[in-house]
Order: C-alpha cells, then sequence, then structure tokens
C-alpha cells in the first residue's frame, strides 16, 4: 500500500499543468464551462486526474466533489487511466441473446482484467455497452472504430492478437 | 344527591340487611364443611411448596441474548415510552463498534404492574415477562432492578 | 396575487408560489422529501403527485415543481395519486434499512412518518439492503448511505445556503451515493446544515449519537451564546442534560442555518473544567469555599478599599457575552454600589470612538435594518474589512440568499483575499494595501460624484458640505486612489456603479475597520457614502437605500454598550454629565450617585491600572489577559491590582490572577436578553437549572450588593428588564413576554430625531506603516470559524475539529523561507516570541502573516501592540 501511494506520489509530481492551465485560462471568468473544460482537458491527458481535478476546482472556484459528481455522472469522462485500444463489448438484447455474456468472459480471461478496466501493459481498456446498432452482426465487439462481429468466443483470441 | 334519611328509605335497609343473613350462613357453612375435613387443603404451603406458573405468565422481566451472547436490546427506548406506568428508565450510549446500546437499563419494580407492553412494542425482541414472580423483599430499597439482574445469565447460550 | 382551489378549499397566494407551499402554507398536506422552502426545487423524490386541472385539462404535476396559476384546481388525495404515492414509498423503502429503533432521527423522520401516513406495510418488492460503508472521517458528522433516498436536500444547502459544495452526487444510477471527490474526508465548514435537512436518518450528529430519542427531548428557544449574529437555536435537553442544538426555520433571523459553533459547540455546558464553587486565593493558591464566604470577603474588601482610595480605585469590565440584564445590574452595581464611573467594555476600550459613531450613523438613518434578515432582500452586498466566512458565517448565508434570490451583487474590500464562496455574477473583490481603507471608500465616493452615478442637486438639497467634499476630492483623482489603495481603477469604478445602482445595498463595516487605527475616519468616509446615496433616492420608494450594518464580536457585544458599561454614558447613551440624565437615574434607582460619576480621561482602564490609579478590579465574565491586543501590558497591569474579582464560567487566564472567583450559569441556565449586532434585543430561555452551584451574573453582583449595605433586589431577569424599560428612552415599549414571540430593535422602535446630514470632510489619507528591518512582517490578526472565547476552547466538539492554531504565510514568502504546510515557525515580535503551525495560503499579501485570534489557549495578543505589529519569522 505505502509504494502504491508512493507511485502515486510520484506522478503527481511529473504531471504537467500547463496544458490545463492554458484550457483553463481560455474559460477564465465564463460561467458554467465545467463540461467544456473537462472534455479539453480529458483529451489533453487521456483522463481525469486527481491534482489536474483539484486544479480546475481551485480556478473555477468550485468544490472538486462538485467537479467529481459531474465528470462520474457522465459516461464521456474517465477518472482511470484508459489503454491504447478500447474494446467495446455490445451487451444488447440481440447480443445478450446470441451469447454476449461468454464473449464478455473470454474477453475478459484473455486480457487478464474485470470489464471496466484497463490492462497493466495499458493497452487494452474493456467496456460493455449497452447497443452498438449492429443487431444483425451479434454477438459484436467495436475496438477502437472497427465493428468485429458474428464473434465466437474461440476467435476473441484471434480479434486480440490482430489488434496488436 | 338526595339527602337519604327519610322514613321510606330506612325500610328499604332494614329490608337488605335481613337479605344478605341467608348468604352469609350458607358461606359459614361451607367454612364448616373443609375446617371438619382439614385433609383437603386448598392453599399453597409456600415456600415448601411452589406454584408452577402458566406459560403465559407475565412475571420478572428479562433482557435477551442473541446467539452470540449480545445483549438484544437496542435502547430504542420503546419499551419507556409505552410503559403506562413509566417505570423503565434508559440511557443509551454508542458502544465500541459504533452500534447502539443501554448503558442503563432500570425498572422500578414498585411502580411496575406487569402489564406486558414492553414486550409486545419490543421491536427487538429483546425483553420478555418471564416465570419469576418471587420478587418481595422485607427491605424497603433495592426495588430499581439494573442490568445486572435483569439481563440474562451468559451461560444459557454457551 | 392568484387564486385556485385546492381540495375544494379556495386559496391565494402569491405569483411564482408553486402548488406545494400553497398547501402547505394553507393546512394542506401533501407528502414530499426532496422540497425544501430555504432551497432550490429538485423534484427528486416523486412523492408530491397532484391532480391539476387547468383550462379544462386534468393532467399529474409534481406540485413542488409547478408554479400556481389563475383558477387552477388542484387535488391531492384522488384514489390514483394515493396509489402512485404508495409505489414511490414502496420503491424508496425497498431499500431503505429498517433501522428506525437504532437512528437518532426516528420520531422526526420523513419517511416515517410518510410511510405511517400511507398506511404502509410489507411492500410487494423483495427488499435488497444495500450494505454500503459509514463514512465517519470526521469528528462530528456520519453518514449512513444505506438510509439515503437520495433526495439532494444536503447537496443543495452545501452549495446554496453554505457556498461550499462539499458533497455532491457521485457516480449514476444505482450507484449514486452523496460523497466527497475521491472520497476524501469531508473537508467543509461543518455547519451541520446537511444534518438540519435530511429527511431520513442519513447524517448523523456524531457529538449526540444515540443519547435520547427525539420524543424525550425537551426544546427550549434560546439564543446562540458565540457571535453577534444572534442566530435563533433550540436547546434539546433530557434530564437537564444539553444534548444538542437544533434550529427552528420558522423562528429567528437565521431561518434555520446556524455554523459549526452554534450548533456543535454547546458541550462546554456540561464540561468538567467549569468552576464548580466560588473560590477564594489563599496563599497562592485559588481554593474553594461556599458561596456566602466569597461575597462576604468581596463585600469586606471592596469596603476596605472604597473606605480608604475612594469608589474610584476599582474598575470594572463588564461582559460582551453575558446578558443586557447582567449589563445592566452591573454598571449600575458599580456605579451606585461601588461608587465608580472605571467601567468600561473590552469592545469599548479596543475601539473607543465606535458607540458615537453607531449612534451617529443611526441618527442619520443609515443603520435602519430592523432585523439582520433584512440583507436577503440585498440587491448589492459590500463588505468592508469583514471576513464574513469566518467571523458571522450566517450573514454569509443570508447574503447567499440574496445573491441566489435577488441576483445580488457582491463587493468585498479586504486587505486580505478573504474567502467568500457565491455564485454571484458580479463579484467584486478590492483587496487595498495596508491602511488605505478610508481613500478607497473616498475613491468610490469620488467616481460616484465624478460620473454623476446619483441625483447630486438633490443630494446638494439635502445635505451640507457636499460642495467642500468635492472640493475636497478635487485632486483626489482615481488614478491617484488606484495607486494608493493598490486597487485597479477598473475595478474601483465597477464597484462604484455597483454601490450606486437603484436597490437595497447593504454594506457590513467589520472588525478590520472598527479596530484599526483609521477606523474612524473609514466609517466616516462610509457614512458619506451613504449619504450620498440615501440622499439622491426618492424617499417615497425604498430603492437607493443603502444601510451599514456594524459587526460586533460577541454575542452581546451591542448589549454591553447599550446598557452602559462604558465610562461616558448611562444606559441608552445618555450622557454620563448631563444633569438631567443623572435624575433620572438617580430618581429610578433611589440613591444619590457620587460626585465621582462622571466622563473620566481619555485613559482606558488599563492604562488607568499601569499607572496604579485602580486598586481593585472587578470582572464580569471577560478574559481580557488574553483578548486585549498588548498581552504582556494586560498581564502587567494586572499584576499592579491589589484585588481581581472575576464572575465566569471557567477558569480563564484572568481567572487564575484573581484573588475570588465566582462561578456563572451559561446561555442553558440563564434569561435574559441579548443584543445582536442589528441591535435587535432577542430572548434566552432557561433550559436547564445551574449545573454545579453556578449562578446568574446579576444574582451574584445583587448578593455582594446586599452585604455591602445597599439595596439592589430583583426577582427575576424581568424585573430588571422592566426597570430597564421605565428609566432608559430607547428601551421603552420592551416587554419581557413579548420578547417570546418577536424580538425588539431599538433603533426601529424610537425613531431617533433626523437631522440634515453634514458631510465629513477628510482629508483622504492611508496610514503609513514604518517597516523596520529586524522585523520584515506585518501581523494581522482576526476572527476564526470554529473559535470564540473561553466557550468554544471548552468544547470538545469544537476543539476536535480545530485543535491547533496556525500561522498563515504568504505562498511567495513560505517559497523564499522554504516554509511547507505543517511546518513549525517561529514568530517573534519586539514583545514576545512563539511557535505555530504554518499554513501556506493564497490570501495574504506578501510580506504578512495572519493569525486567528479567538484560539484562546494561544495568546496571540502577547506578540500585539497597540498598533500594526511587525514580527519577524523564520523556520523553527
Amino acid at each position: 500500500m505505502n509504494t502504491l501511494n508512493r507511485q502515486k506520489r510520484d506522478q503527481n509530481e511529473e504531471i504537467d499543468f500547463s496544458k490545463a492551465e492554458e484550457i483553463l485560462d481560455a474559460y477564465e471568468g465564463v460561467h458554467g464551462a465545467l463540461i467544456p473544460v473537462l472534455q479539453k482537458i480529458q483529451a489533453a491527458y487521456g483522463y481525469l486526474q486527481e491534482p489536474v481535478i483539484n486544479l480546475v476546482a481551485e480556478r473555477m472556484n468550485m468544490n472538486a466533489s462538485e467537479i467529481v459528481g459531474v465528470a462520474t455522472f457522465y459516461a464521456q469522462f474517465h477518472l482511470q487511466p484508459r489503454g491504447v485500444h478500447i474494446i467495446k463489448v455490445c451487451c444488447g438484447t440481440a447480443c445478450h441473446v446470441k451469447g454476449a455474456p461468454k464473449i464478455v468472459e473470454k474477453f475478459s480471461a484473455e486480457l487478464d482484467v474485470p470489464v471496466g478496466s484497463t490492462t497493466k501493459d495499458k493497452l487494452f481498456t474493456l467496456e460493455e455497452v449497452a447497443c452498438l446498432g449492429a443487431c444483425s452482426l451479434a454477438p459484436v465487439a467495436m475496438i477502437d472504430e472497427d465493428v468485429h462481429g458474428k464473434l465466437a468466443p474461440d476467435n476473441v483470441t484471434q480479434v486480440i492478437q490482430k489488434t496488436k | 344527591m338526595t339527602p337519604c334519611g327519610s322514613g321510606g328509605q330506612d325500610a328499604l335497609i332494614q329490608e337488605r340487611k335481613f337479605k344478605m343473613i341467608k348468604p352469609l350462613l350458607q358461606g359459614l357453612a361451607l367454612t364448616l364443611k373443609y375446617f371438619i375435613r382439614p385433609s383437603q387443603v386448598v392453599t399453597m404451603q409456600y415456600p415448601e411448596e411452589r406454584w408452577t406458573p402458566y406459560p403465559r405468565f407475565r412475571g420478572l422481566h428479562e433482557l435477551q441474548r442473541d446467539q452470540n451472547g449480545k445483549e438484544k436490546c437496542v435502547a430504542c427506548g420503546l419499551c419507556s415510552t409505552v410503559c403506562p406506568s413509566e417505570c423503565i428508565h434508559i440511557v443509551s450510549a454508542e458502544n465500541a463498534q459504533g452500534e447502539r446500546y443501554s448503558e442503563v437499563y432500570e425498572i422500578d419494580m414498585l411502580r411496575c404492574i406487569f402489564c406486558g407492553y414492553c414486550q409486545e412494542v419490543c421491536p427487538e425482541d429483546a425483553i420478555f415477562l418471564k416465570q419469576e414472580y418471587e420478587l418481595a423483599s422485607s427491605e424497603g430499597t433495592g426495588f430499581i432492578y439494573g442490568k445486572e439482574r435483569l439481563l440474562a445469565p451468559l451461560k444459557k447460550h454457551k | 396575487m392568484i387564486n385556485l382551489i385546492i381540495d375544494n378549499k379556495n386559496i391565494t397566494v402569491p405569483r411564482g408560489t408553486d402548488i406545494f407551499l400553497a398547501a402547505k402554507n394553507n393546512g394542506i398536506y401533501i407528502p414530499g422529501l426532496c422540497y425544501h422552502p430555504k432551497l432550490s426545487q429538485y423534484g427528486g423524490c416523486r412523492l408530491c403527485m397532484v391532480e391539476v386541472t387547468e383550462r379544462g385539462r386534468t393532467r399529474h404535476k409534481f406540485s413542488c415543481a409547478q408554479p400556481v396559476s389563475e383558477g387552477m384546481q388542484v387535488k391531492t388525495k384522488t384514489p390514483e395519486i394515493i396509489k402512485y404515492t404508495k409505489s414511490v414509498m414502496e420503491y424508496l423503502l425497498a431499500h431503505h434499512p429498517l433501522d428506525c429503533p437504532t437512528c437518532d432521527k426516528s420520531g422526526e423522520c420523513g419517511l416515517q412518518d410518510i410511510t405511517h401516513d400511507l398506511k404502509l406495510s410489507k411492500g410487494r418488492f423483495k427488499t435488497v439492503r444495500m450494505n454500503k460503508p459509514m463514512r465517519r472521517d470526521n469528528p462530528l458528522l456520519e453518514f449512513n448511505a444505506n438510509r439515503c433516498i437520495l433526495c439532494g436536500r444536503c447537496v443543495k444547502l452545501c452549495k446554496d445556503v453554505e457556498g461550499v459544495g462539499a458533497i455532491d452526487f457521485q457516480n449514476r444510477g444505482i450507484n449514486t451515493i452523496i460523497g466527497t471527490a475521491f472520497d476524501k474526508p469531508l473537508d467543509c465548514s461543518f455547519c451541520g446544515g446537511c444534518l438540519s435537512v435530511c429527511p431520513t436518518g442519513s447524517w448523523q450528529d456524531r457529538t449526540f449519537k444515540f443519547r435520547a430519542r427525539h420524543w424525550e427531548l425537551k426544546k427550549t428557544t434560546s439564543i446562540c451564546p458565540y457571535c453577534a449574529v444572534g442566530c435563533t437555536i433550540e436547546t434539546n435537553t433530557k434530564d437537564n442534560t444539553v444534548l444538542k442544538i437544533t434550529s427552528n426555520d420558522a423562528r429567528g433571523m437565521n431561518e434555520g442555518n446556524l455554523c459549526i459553533k452554534g450548533r456543535f459547540g454547546h458541550d462546554f455546558v456540561h464540561s468538567d473544567k467549569r468552576i464548580k464553587t466560588p473560590l477564594i486565593k489563599k496563599n497562592g493558591v485559588l481554593s474553594p469555599v461556599s458561596w456566602d464566604d466569597a461575597i462576604g470577603y468581596v463585600a469586606k474588601r471592596f469596603r476596605e478599599i472604597k473606605n480608604v482610595y475612594g469608589g474610584k480605585a476599582i474598575g470594572g469590565i463588564g461582559s460582551e457575552k453575558c446578558t443586557n440584564e447582567d449589563n445592566y445590574v452591573f454598571q449600575k452595581f458599580c456605579r451606585m454600589v461601588l461608587e465608580t464611573n472605571n467601567i468600561d467594555n473590552l469592545s469599548n476600550m479596543k475601539s473607543p470612538l465606535l458607540n458615537t459613531l453607531i449612534h451617529k450613523s443611526i441618527v442619520h438613518g443609515f443603520t435602519s435594518t430592523t432585523s439582520l434578515k433584512k440583507i436577503e432582500k440585498a440587491d448589492t452586498l459590500f463588505f468592508v474589512g469583514a471576513d464574513v466566512t469566518e467571523a458571522h458565517p450566517v450573514i454569509g448565508t443570508l447574503a447567499r440568499k440574496a445573491i441566489r434570490l435577488n441576483k445580488a451583487d457582491l463587493i468585498i474590500a479586504n486587505l486580505r483575499n478573504v474567502r467568500f464562496d457565491s455564485i454571484a455574477k458580479n463579484d467584486i473583490r478590492l483587496i487595498h494595501k495596508l491602511g488605505t481603507q478610508a481613500p478607497l471608500i473616498n475613491a468610490l465616493i469620488k467616481t460616484i460624484i465624478d460620473e454623476k452615478l446619483v441625483d447630486l442637486k438633490r443630494v446638494e438639497k439635502a445635505t451640507d458640505g457636499l460642495r467642500e467634499l468635492k472640493s475636497l476630492l478635487k485632486t483626489f483623482t482615481i488614478k491617484k486612489a488606484s495607486q494608493i489603495t493598490g486597487v485597479s481603477e477598473e475595478t474601483i469604478r465597477k464597484a462604484s456603479a455597483l454601490v450606486a445602482k437603484p436597490g437595497n445595498c447593504y454594506i457590513v463595516c467589520g472588525k478590520d475597520i472598527e479596530e484599526d487605527p483609521s477606523g474612524p475616519d473609514t466609517i466616516k468616509a462610509l457614512m458619506n457614502l451613504c449619504a450620498l446615496i440615501n440622499t439622491a433616492s426618492s424617499l417615497k420608494t425604498d430603492a437607493g437605500k443603502i444601510s451599514l450594518v456594524f459587526s460586533r464580536l460577541n454575542n452581546n457585544s451591542q448589549g454591553a454598550n447599550d446598557m452602559g458599561v462604558v465610562p461616558d454614558f448611562f444606559p441608552g447613551y445618555l450622557d454620563i454629565d448631563d444633569q438631567s440624565n443623572r435624575k433620572r437615574f438617580e430618581k429610578s434607582w433611589d440613591t444619590k450617585l457620587s460626585d465621582t460619576i462622571r466622563k473620566g480621561t481619555a485613559f482606558n482602564l488599563i492604562d488607568l491600572a499601569l499607572k496604579k490609579k485602580l486598586k481593585a478590579m472587578f470582572v464580569m465574565g471577560e478574559n481580557p489577559i488574553v483578548n486585549f491586543p498588548n498581552g504582556k501590558t494586560v498581564k502587567e497591569a494586572f499584576r499592579q491590582l491589589e484585588f481581581i474579582v472575576v464572575q465566569d464560567t471557567f477558569l480563564t487566564e484572568t481567572a487564575q490572577l484573581a484573588d475570588v472567583v465566582f462561578p456563572t450559569a451559561t446561555f442553558a441556565e440563564k434569561e435574559g436578553t441579548y443584543t445582536n449586532m442589528a441591535m435587535e434585543v432577542q430572548r434566552l430561555n432557561i433550559a436547564i437549572p445551574p449545573v454545579c452551584n453556578a449562578r446568574q451574573d446579576w444574582q451574584i453582583l445583587c448578593d455582594i450588593a446586599k452585604k455591602m449595605g445597599v439595596t439592589l433586589f430583583y426577582e427575576s431577569s424581568k424585573e430588571i428588564l422592566d426597570e430597564i424599560e421605565n428609566t432608559v428612552p430607547i428601551f421603552s415599549g420592551i416587554y419581557y413576554e413579548r420578547l417570546i414571540r418577536q424580538s425588539f430593535n431599538w433603533v426601529t422602535a424610537h425613531k431617533l430625531k433626523s437631522r440634515k446630514y453634514k458631510f465629513e470632510i477628510l482629508n483622504p489619507k492611508s496610514v503609513t506603516v514604518k517597516k523596520k528591518r529586524d522585523y520584515p512582517f506585518l501581523l494581522l490578526t482576526g476572527p476564526s470559524l470554529h473559535h470564540l472565547g473561553s466557550f468554544s476552547r471548552n468544547s470538545n466538539s469544537l476543539v476536535s475539529v480545530a485543535s491547533e492554531c496556525f500561522v498563515e504565510v504568504n505562498r511567495k514568502d513560505a517559497q523564499q523561507m522554504n516554509i511547507h504546510d505543517g511546518d513549525e515557525v517561529l514568530i517573534e515580535s519586539i514583545q514576545d516570541s512563539m511557535k505555530l503551525k504554518a499554513k501556506v495560503t493564497k490570501k495574504l499579501p506578501e510580506n504578512m502573516i495572519f493569525i486567528p485570534e479567538d484560539y484562546e489557549w494561544v495568546h496571540v495578543n502577547v506578540l500585539r501592540d497597540n498598533v500594526y505589529t511587525k514580527v519577524k519569522l523564520s523556520k523553527a
């Protein structure tokens, strides 16, 4: 636990706040600009880190609780680091019927991560989504922008390898 | 009220006096019957002989413990609120685990009328009126029973 | 006004009212858990559904979010609605733990009440217990997420009323929880507002935890014993023990809002450290004696001193914390029995001209607020030298209400960038240089005159001396003002425009102004500003009215001055040298006042004691050793005295020096009246009998008088107030019984004769502070949210939150000296030195440090001399 904390602190020291400051300067004195600010910061840093959120709170004269409240409400904001590739496995009705839970299970086992988190090598983030709108291809998964349809637990490994 | 002492009423009273003679004699006859046949004793020879209360008899209260021996009472105060003779005194407090318990639980036995409302209201089934009825004392003090007297003994649950 | 029918009842309510409130105010019950009149609507609990028929169409609406309209017909109890409400409740209860027996909210729980009203029993749903962990990360508040129904009241209160926003909804959907960012410990002002608005038992008071059931508590309406706002509180007692303080939204100017001191700082009442019996110093040690012995001894010694040196040799310090009645009897005792006029109170000793200035401001109608509650109607708020968040938090809540509902603008002029969180659109900070308050106000006046923001012709007609003022300010350009004060020209212009804009403006003049050497000048400048704007507005309407509120430190600082515990005035600011006033009191007190009862020298009591002009001192409920600047001198002065009597609840530093100490009752054991900073006289009531042998202050005084052979006898506080009512003109019409329902404001009760205002012609000079090479830093002291006086110091709850005093250091200075948060630093002044933990902040200007002065166990005053104190700082 101690080493983890130290790691965290080391990370904090490395954070370059200049990008965040720049974004915040642009929105100086604008009321109700939290969401665009967070979007830009996420675009710049990949995810919303605690020290950056604290900076936003200080600069926008808000409490960090409110900011995290907004960030955790919208699915588009992430408080955890994200992988290079995002795997979205569809768990909509059609995919569910066609065995999506097994696909998710397989992905999870193959990457050795629970759903909603990132692999240790920061390469993949595994997510469940409601519907990708490709029910004809069910069960379907999306890796970054590529749609992989008619998946079976057996070809999951292949799909991952292809992306790598 | 009308003042009594009018002639008519006096006569009525006289009549009633005689009416009670007959039942009186009947009663005395019964007494005489048992007096003559002393072998059939109906009173209990108390210290040697003890009465077994009925299952639903309401005697001395007992504070219950759960399977682990912990007191069930959470000092919610409903018993002291519902008590018609206001004889239950509770001081509630927080224990080391952050749970509510009764620091003091006292029943004033001189005031208690054994109505059993406390048992009925208890949401935790923590108090029962048990079979013990020998609560008399020759001293005037010590009738406020605390937890040491009311709490079920620990060994029962082991 | 809008007419509508709710449940066949004709109702008339103002436009904009929602159906929920309209029904509630007319005695029709609609269930609802998320709605709270002092918060904005949220519509989260879905319980307040009603059937609305409007223009021939019948629909179901949520009554808390639907404003009334003309001719609306509302039904609250149709079978459909009852069915709907019942099923909503079933959903809420599906996750709600049935732990009412152990929940402190039980008995006053909204959820419980509605369940009972709707006669709900076992629901249709399978109940799932969430078993979320308890939040127990601070000593005062506890959050049980399992009981939470996510009504959002606490979130809104924290943001809207308290301005903090420490908690918010985290996550979404079924995982939603009220919490802080990254699950960090709760870091807020601990006002306990969440506690007061929570409809279930989610938020719990840890200091109260399980000690009584709601229905066992006796509630006594009283007044908070801490700051000068005078919030109405309810003292909850059981078995003669104060268990908690709650607030009632319907009573008092605070609308149910309190601060940490008011809500949690009550446990000093049952502190072990209270003085239990009277004490007499024997061989240098204070030892317990009986009341009779102590009173007899004091009477004997006072008689001796009076006979040998005359009454003048006895000084008296009245109390800013005791009631008006105590203070009235105190000054009567000193003047009549001890025959001395050397009496004073600490606030008057700190700023001797303030009383006169306040009186002047009242005469000209600048201080005409009937109640502090009026602040919530403000259109502009101007805090001058006032750290509202720290000193008077509840004024902050009133101000935020004005900002939220009236879109009020905010201007804060201060040396430091004081914290005030709000959603004000115009939040102007005039952070000025040291000692330039008066020029700053003059700069505002100058801008208003130059830019003709008010009708100057009208001002000229109604006042004297506008021309002189103009000519004086001729050379004082905005540019120059900007240079002197360090505030940009644009900001000055903006601020002037906001002050002069139509609508109500409230100026809160703070301690930093009142206790500053340039304070009188600044206050005079503020009065000029008020006159300029008030006389320019048409008086028919209330628009353009600007009001000055003088902030005071303690709960009864105003009252101590009103009651004449000052050398210059009899009670009610009646000149002491005036023969008719003298006659008035001689008649009322049935005595002949000694010739020594007249205005004294310009020296205060401490100076007199130092000059050995005083032989004895009578201190009632004060701790001047710690609370008066220049602590070393004060201590020295007290050492010069032969005989010291102290009446106090705790053995304070002053009491430790005393020869006799009397234990006195606290607010919970007392009755009487307190006067708050808006001159509202409010009544407090006895909640419990005196703890540990204590007596009320006035009773002790009467007992001593009796022993000294003078009749000074009262049956109760009511009798004292009756005497005040009969004798003191400004208090005529104050009745003890009436005070139960309504406070009394002596300013509005007596329209004082208004004269034509004459502008004070002041040179806009700034106070220059000479720098000393060895002592490069300037010491600022100020109020603290968590502490005030010896009460908070002996409250375990408050000490557990704020246990250590600190010194605030500017971030740049700290960087230069390599000081980090929490480092111990050594502060040295010419007088003394002390070590404190550093707190690095951006609030301060460079080369200044700030120490809160109300951590009574840290004697900051030993560092201070009478004016600005120069100190040096080093890492310890």
